[in-house]
């Protein structure tokens, strides 16, 4: 499914967090949200994923207005991982994945049972599956991040929203989970601080800072020295590496 | 029931064999409610009373036990069990809806709005002895618990309609501040002695005044309440990791909060208004009842429902047995039984976690 934002505008308690802020998200393509911290990344997710209403402007699901859809519906075609995820409760790993059934379910359903395959899947797919039965409270901030990766696929969503997912997680597990969304092939808008990953696993890129759109298009277009110079204010060069076949980021402190 | 749970069938069976049990003890704590008191009776008495009031059989009862045990102990028993397992749905619904392990179903001023009513028609002049007299204090109370409610809400709505749990919170302990001072303030002016054991004796809660009437409206009111907060259970797990989480599970966050709060409170309201304000059930069993079932509501909620039930109807039974010729307040025996209870489950948990 596709998205787009044409012209959004969000004033969220006095402050202009987005500012006419234009994108296109194309089916089944993985966008990478980048900029430096308050620049409007996970603000631009809240409106993506419909849980508020730009001030102005229109945030397109497919072809309707994503504030304007069922909340039921919209949670089956959206889902959202929160940069963080905490609970005071003594849910199981499972109880939690589960989670990302309640959209699918009726209100009066009996058990859960029809589901257990669905959730059974997304566990492995996010390679949870051995923590199934473990308290939430005792799992590492990574395992906790990964059993939410498994809640989203629960939702069986076209559209998955990731906001810093990759926070907590060691090296290995923050290119596994990219790879885990790269091989799902659902519509991806995902919030990044690293270029090097963001360049390793998006289609395209959008820059934002100071809640406007600095560059948007294609990840080898956008990346440049300019750009991190401009926007992180750091020295950088962009180069392809010659092994890797990739755009990294070379800093200069 | 109380071991920790492991995943799959076990879990399943364990928890309708938990719904069981307590059920069973459940009965079982409303026919032995029937014998104690003043007056105890066989429980052969008992049954053959309920038995005959109910068109199967007991043809040999006396005009007295039929009196002691159906008009008097069974609508107490029966309004015992309803208040308590109101309270403790309440409880749990507005735990999970605000996420604060302190919130009780008084949360939204309720207690000290309800008093502020009572004591208003205690001191101030109504003198009307008996019945009319329990059930003016009640529509007093009635009042006052929505006046507070009416300016918790006031006080803790947004100007884009949100209706945020700390607020909610702080603007229920703002207002059970004024309420509390304006009862004592009335109480220690009024200077009558009489009056402020009344007073007193209401805010630890009674259900000595609870006859077929009030039990049957208890009843129903709760009955109402758990179909209601059934219909809730999966909006409910949704807010596990929050508003935004249960946002994006498909929750419409302010609606379901604005729902349950006003629902929960006017329930409360109601069972105050009969009871008095009974504290501690509503607070610790859902607390308890998570320690042994874990926190999704398909199972909390229901299981609340009965251990409240059951708490409220043992607490009764002490409350007017403990003491010869005189009743202990309610609110007091639930405390005593309930906080060491709750005390030793929670050192349990600690030291399996």
């Amino acid at each position: 499914m596709r998205l787009s934002v044409q012209d959004v505008t969000w004033v969220r308690r006095g402050t202009r967090v987005l500012d006419r802020v234009t994108a296109q998200v194309p089916a089944g393509s993985i966008t990478g949200l980048i900029g430096p911290n308050g620049s409007g990344k996970t603000s631009l997710l809240t409106l993506l994923a419909g849980l508020a209403r730009p001030t102005s402007g229109r945030v397109l699901l497919g072809e309707r207005d994503a504030a304007s859809v069922p909340s039921r519906e919209r949670a089956r075609l959206v889902a959202l991982l929160e940069q963080h995820a905490t609970t005071s409760l003594d849910l199981t790993a499972r109880q939690v994945v589960e989670l990302g059934r309640i959209p699918h379910r009726g209100r009066w359903a009996g058990s859960a049972d029809p589901d257990a395959g669905v959730v059974e899947q997304a566990m492995v797919a996010a390679h949870v599956a051995h923590l199934s039965g473990r308290r939430w409270q005792t799992l590492s901030g990574g395992e906790r991040q990964r059993v939410q990766l498994a809640r989203s696929l629960a939702q069986q969503p076209s559209v998955l929203m990731l906001d810093e997912p990759t926070n907590h997680l060691d090296l290995g597990h923050q290119i596994d989970l990219l790879r885990t969304v790269r091989r799902l092939g659902v519509t991806t808008v995902a919030a990044l601080h690293d270029l090097d990953l963001a360049a390793a696993y998006c289609d395209q890129l959008v820059v934002l800072d100071n809640g406007g759109v600095v560059a948007h298009g294609p990840v080898a277009e956008v990346l440049s020295s300019p750009l991190v110079e401009r926007v992180y204010g750091v020295r950088a060069e962009v180069e392809r590496h010659a092994v890797a076949d990739r755009l990294t980021v070379v800093w200069h402190p | 029931m109380l071991q920790r749970r492991e995943r799959g069938a076990p879990l399943r069976v364990r928890y309708a064999s938990g719904v069981a049990a307590m059920a069973a003890l459940l009965v079982a704590a409303m026919v032995l409610a029937l014998m104690i008191g003043s007056v105890h009776l066989p429980v052969a008495t008992v049954l053959e009373v309920v038995a005959r009031r109910l068109g199967v059989g007991g043809l040999d009862v006396s005009v007295l036990d039929d009196r002691i045990v159906w008009e008097l102990r069974l609508p107490r028993v029966l309004g015992a069990a309803a208040t308590g397992a109101g309270l403790a749905l309440c409880g749990a619904v507005l735990q999970s809806l605000t996420r604060n392990d302190l919130a009780d179903p008084y949360l939204l001023g309720i207690s000290g709005g309800a008093a502020v009513g009572a004591v208003s028609v205690i001191v101030l002049g109504v003198s009307v002895a008996g019945l009319v007299g329990s059930a003016l204090v009640g529509a007093g109370a009635f009042a006052g618990a929505l006046l507070a409610l009416v300016l918790v809400l006031g006080l803790a709505a947004g100007r884009a309609g949100d209706l945020p749990p700390t607020r909610v919170v702080l603007a229920g302990v703002a207002v059970g501040q004024v309420c509390a001072a304006y009862t004592s303030f009335i109480v220690i002016m009024s200077g009558d002695h009489d009056a402020a054991r009344r007073v007193l004796s209401w805010t630890l809660g009674s259900l000595a005044g609870v006859r077929w009437t009030g039990a049957i409206t208890l009843v129903v009111l709760v009955l109402l309440t758990f179909v209601l907060v059934m219909a809730y259970t999966s909006a409910l797990d949704a807010f596990a990791f929050g508003e935004t989480a249960a946002g994006s599970l498909g929750v419409s966050v302010q609606a379901t909060r604005w729902t349950l709060m006003i629902a929960t409170a006017l329930v409360t309201a109601g069972l105050v208004s009969f009871t008095g304000a009974i504290g501690f059930v509503g607070l610790v069993v859902p607390h308890l009842v998570r320690l042994a079932c874990g926190p999704l509501h398909k199972r909390l909620l229901p299981l609340s429902a009965l251990a409240g039930a059951l708490l409220l109807v043992l607490a009764d039974t002490l409350a007017r047995s403990l003491v010869d010729g005189q009743e202990v307040p309610i609110g007091i025996v639930t405390a005593v039984v309930g906080a060491p209870v709750f005390a030793w489950l929670l050192r349990r948990e600690g030291r399996t976690s």
